[in-house]
């Protein structure tokens, strides 16, 4: 496990950094500078710009939630980083794989959020996983979260309330019953169905991805 | 079918998930607002794809619709043809009855037909009994005329010189010609031909026994000029009838069943002591 070789935090800077030089040489590669004079007009249409926000939005925030904590901050990393792909556009700088470029635009902020901050708590656990993944996989994984998001999101309130207890919270079955006024053998049967619904739609996304039936 | 790999990567994103989840937040539409406002960017784009998106939706309907009633107007021919010599009686939707003779089509689109108008085409000989219907008037197109009437028996006998009209009963309505129109009004007993080469216009008055023999197997002639009696055996017996004897200006007044044409021959010419030789038309 990665997470052992983490612990300390000297070795997360030195992590942190070595991450941001494989961006800073990726980097070299993703800027064509656009010779054409015609500068009104930016390179990806405001109709293609938004589509490609409102796909990629989700899943980059929860890869930005694999650094941060907070969703506050990862909205605003995600926010800032789509800011500055506009304003790229705008001057015409053409991004020749945006989608990975997003991806490593929202790594290297969220990284220098956490190493600015003097919060100790940061999740390294996640770092260490990052490691030894494709970046592929590292998106391909963001989707798959922010589907479960969306598939959260979806429930209804009550069975919703029961799950965010018991899996964020960490609470018990019995607890839940008794600060919600309900039987353990609701609070059962709503986490069944909830944990049914999320299954649905891992599963959904494996059979897209492999065409297992 | 989850394999308990797959069950364990799933539980470690669910928790991950549900760890962070909280409500409310990573709203895709209200990002993308927040966004929008703070760089400026128009709502108009975003409304025009769906103008465009509505707007394609509503071509591909009107173009089905269009497909779907030009599909349905689009004629179905129904044709009758006969054999040289042969007589066929044919009748219309509306219970018309057209008979034609040798070597004659018909044609009428059985979609249309009876809407507003009743329409049929032909080329040849056909004799036709309109059923009445002041509503729909009938006509007949050949290729150079048209005749319509409201309900009355007319023959049309399309040659490749000149179309020529005979009405039995009631009154048709004769016109020719594509740049230049020319029209008459035939009431029964009458007869127009219209010569392709003249371009125009001849009415008889007269009335011709012998116009629908081809039909009623049966020539009649009343006090008939010589001329006229080869004309008509010409035409039902499809020959060639030269006389080789003079006697210009007799007259002949019979009736023929069906006979023929030697035994025809045969009386004529010991009648009006004539020498009529028949030779096959070719």
């Amino acid at each position: 496990m990665g997470f052992f070789y983490f612990p300390v935090w000297t070795d997360k800077y030195k992590y942190i950094n070595i991450l941001k030089f494989e961006y800073l040489q990726r980097k070299l590669i993703y800027f064509v500078t656009d010779s054409s004079e015609n500068k009104s007009m930016a390179t990806i249409s405001s109709g293609e710009f938004e589509r490609i926000f409102k796909e990629l939005y989700k899943p980059l925030c929860l890869f930005a939630l694999r650094f941060t904590e907070k969703t506050e901050d990862a909205e605003d990393v995600v926010q800032q980083v789509f800011a500055d792909v506009w304003d790229k556009n705008v001057n015409h700088v053409v991004i020749a794989n945006i989608k990975s470029y997003l991806f490593q635009a929202v790594r290297n902020r969220s990284l220098t959020l956490i190493a600015q901050s003097t919060d100790m708590q940061q999740t390294t656990e996640f770092l260490a996983d990052l490691e030894d993944t494709s970046e592929e996989e590292q998106m391909y994984q963001a989707e798959r979260d922010a589907r479960l998001w969306s598939a959260i999101d979806g429930l209804p309130a009550e069975r919703k309330k029961i799950f965010l207890l018991s899996k964020r919270d960490g609470l018990k079955y019995q607890e839940i019953a008794d600060e919600l006024h309900l039987s353990v053998k609701t609070v059962e049967n709503q986490m069944g169905k909830a944990l049914k619904a999320l299954r649905e739609t891992a599963k959904r996304i494996y059979c897209f991805l492999f065409g297992v039936a | 079918m989850m394999n308990n790999e797959q069950e364990n990567k799933f539980e470690k994103r669910m928790r991950f998930v549900a760890h962070r989840y909280k409500e409310g937040a990573l709203d895709t539409n209200k990002a993308w607002e927040q966004f929008a406002a703070r760089k400026g960017i128009r709502k108009s784009v975003f409304l025009l794809r769906y103008w465009l998106a509505a707007a394609s939706v509503f071509l591909l309907l009107v173009g089905i619709g269009t497909f779907y009633i030009v599909d349905r107007n689009k004629p179905e021919w129904v044709a009758i043809t006969t054999a040289s010599g042969q007589v066929k009686e044919v009748f219309l939707p509306d219970s018309t009855l057209v008979s034609m003779a040798g070597g004659s089509t018909l044609r009428y689109d059985i979609k249309g037909y009876g809407k507003e108008r009743r329409v049929v085409e032909m080329s040849g000989k056909a004799f036709f009994q309109v059923k009445r219907n002041e509503t729909r008037p009938f006509s007949v197109h050949t290729a150079l005329t048209e005749v319509t009437v409201l309900g009355t028996s007319f023959l049309v006998n399309e040659r490749p010189a000149a179309t020529e009209v005979n009405v039995v009963t009631g009154k048709v309505r004769f016109s020719a010609g594509q740049e230049e129109e020319k029209q008459v009004v035939l009431t029964a007993g009458m007869s127009a031909v219209y010569s392709k080469e003249e371009k125009d216009m001849t009415i008889s008055k007269e009335e011709n026994l012998n116009n629908l023999s081809w039909k009623t197997k049966q020539l009649r002639f009343d006090d008939t000029p010589l001329e006229q009696v080869i004309k008509d055996l010409n035409d039902y017996y499809q020959v060639k009838i030269t006389n080789k004897a003079k006697s210009q200006n007799a007259r002949l007044t019979a009736t023929f069943n069906d006979l023929p044409l030697d035994e025809v021959l045969m009386v004529i010419n010991q009648t009006l002591d004539t020498r009529l030789v028949a030779a096959p038309e070719k």
